[in-house]
């Protein structure tokens, strides 16, 4: 039988890296917008 | 369904879901990959190579479901007009391209060792590609307009005419001759699989849904925050004014 290792560690490389690249952009990306928003909403409670 | 459209309700909603989302997911991952690298048993065509379908093939069917996931909330979105389910399409599109992504991949580097070939212009590639562009476009709509509501009612629109490209990626293989193998799960005599693969599969299969649970309801919390800045922004704007 051939030896398809090559084959099998990039394609688990590949959906490693995208699905961990992906994830932790889309949690950075919601907390910094979450950070902002409140940071907003504080900002015009202490102007009210 | 209309209790969510409250942005308040849902983001506490999602706030109990997501760290049991999280927990599940992240176990399921583990589970899968164990059995899927170590404990399955090669198959005896292909060999060690099966391996690459426990990441392949639950790949393909997230992104047939997170396209019917988009299909199902732009439906909803014409013809109730609830507010989160623009959100919860144009939060789920970019998931879907990168799942569809990387089924497209994951298919190329199983088929060269396999078929001799990366890519073959039959049935279920050709189908599966076309939904990655539906994907695309339903993403480059958003993008192209800056008024939300028209952008979203567009990229709806196409969403739902590309829902007829699902029943041709599932039965592609039976009504064309393709170089892609023909179901081997969803058939009428059972799965010609055993247990072995069957339980790795599945498990993968579920960790992809709980990944897609997850990151959906993370975009789809960071674009109601967006807009709640957007709204802020105007009223201070109108407040100096």
């Amino acid at each position: 039988m051939a030896d398809y290792s090559l084959y099998i560690l990039i394609t688990y490389a590949v959906s490693g890296v995208a699905l961990v690249g992906l994830g932790l952009t889309s949690y950075r990306k919601m907390k910094s917008v979450e950070r902002e928003a409140a940071s907003l909403r504080r900002r015009r409670k202490e102007q009210n | 369904m209309h209790r969510f459209a409250n942005p308040a309700k849902f983001n506490r909603l999602a706030d109990k879901i997501l760290p049991w989302a999280v927990i599940f997911g992240a176990i399921a991952f583990g589970t899968g990959l164990y059995y899927a690298l170590f404990d399955s048993p090669p198959d005896y065509q292909q060999g060690e190579s099966v391996r690459i379908m426990y990441v392949h093939v639950p790949a393909a069917w997230a992104s047939m479901s997170i396209y019917g996931f988009i299909a199902a909330a732009s439906f909803v979105a014409l013809v109730w007009r609830h507010p989160l389910a623009l959100i919860a399409g144009k939060a789920a599109a970019p998931i879907g391209a990168i799942i569809t992504g990387l089924a497209l991949i994951t298919g190329a580097l199983w088929g060269k060792p396999m078929w001799g070939t990366y890519w073959q212009w039959d049935g279920r590639m050709t189908s599966v590609l076309v939904l990655f562009f539906l994907y695309l476009g339903y993403i480059a709509l958003w993008e192209a307009m800056e008024d939300d509501e028209k952008a979203g009612r567009a990229a709806s629109i196409l969403a739902l005419v590309g829902v007829v490209n699902l029943p041709i990626i599932k039965f592609s293989v039976e009504w064309w001759n393709t170089l892609h193998q023909s179901a081997s799960i969803m058939r009428s005599d059972g799965p010609s699989m055993p247990a072995e693969m069957l339980k790795p599969l599945f498990i993968m299969g579920i960790a992809y849904q709980l990944y897609f649970t997850v990151l959906v309801l993370w975009r789809m919390k960071l674009e109601i925050n967006k807009r709640k800045i957007d709204v802020m922004r105007q009223m201070s704007m109108q407040d100096e004014t």
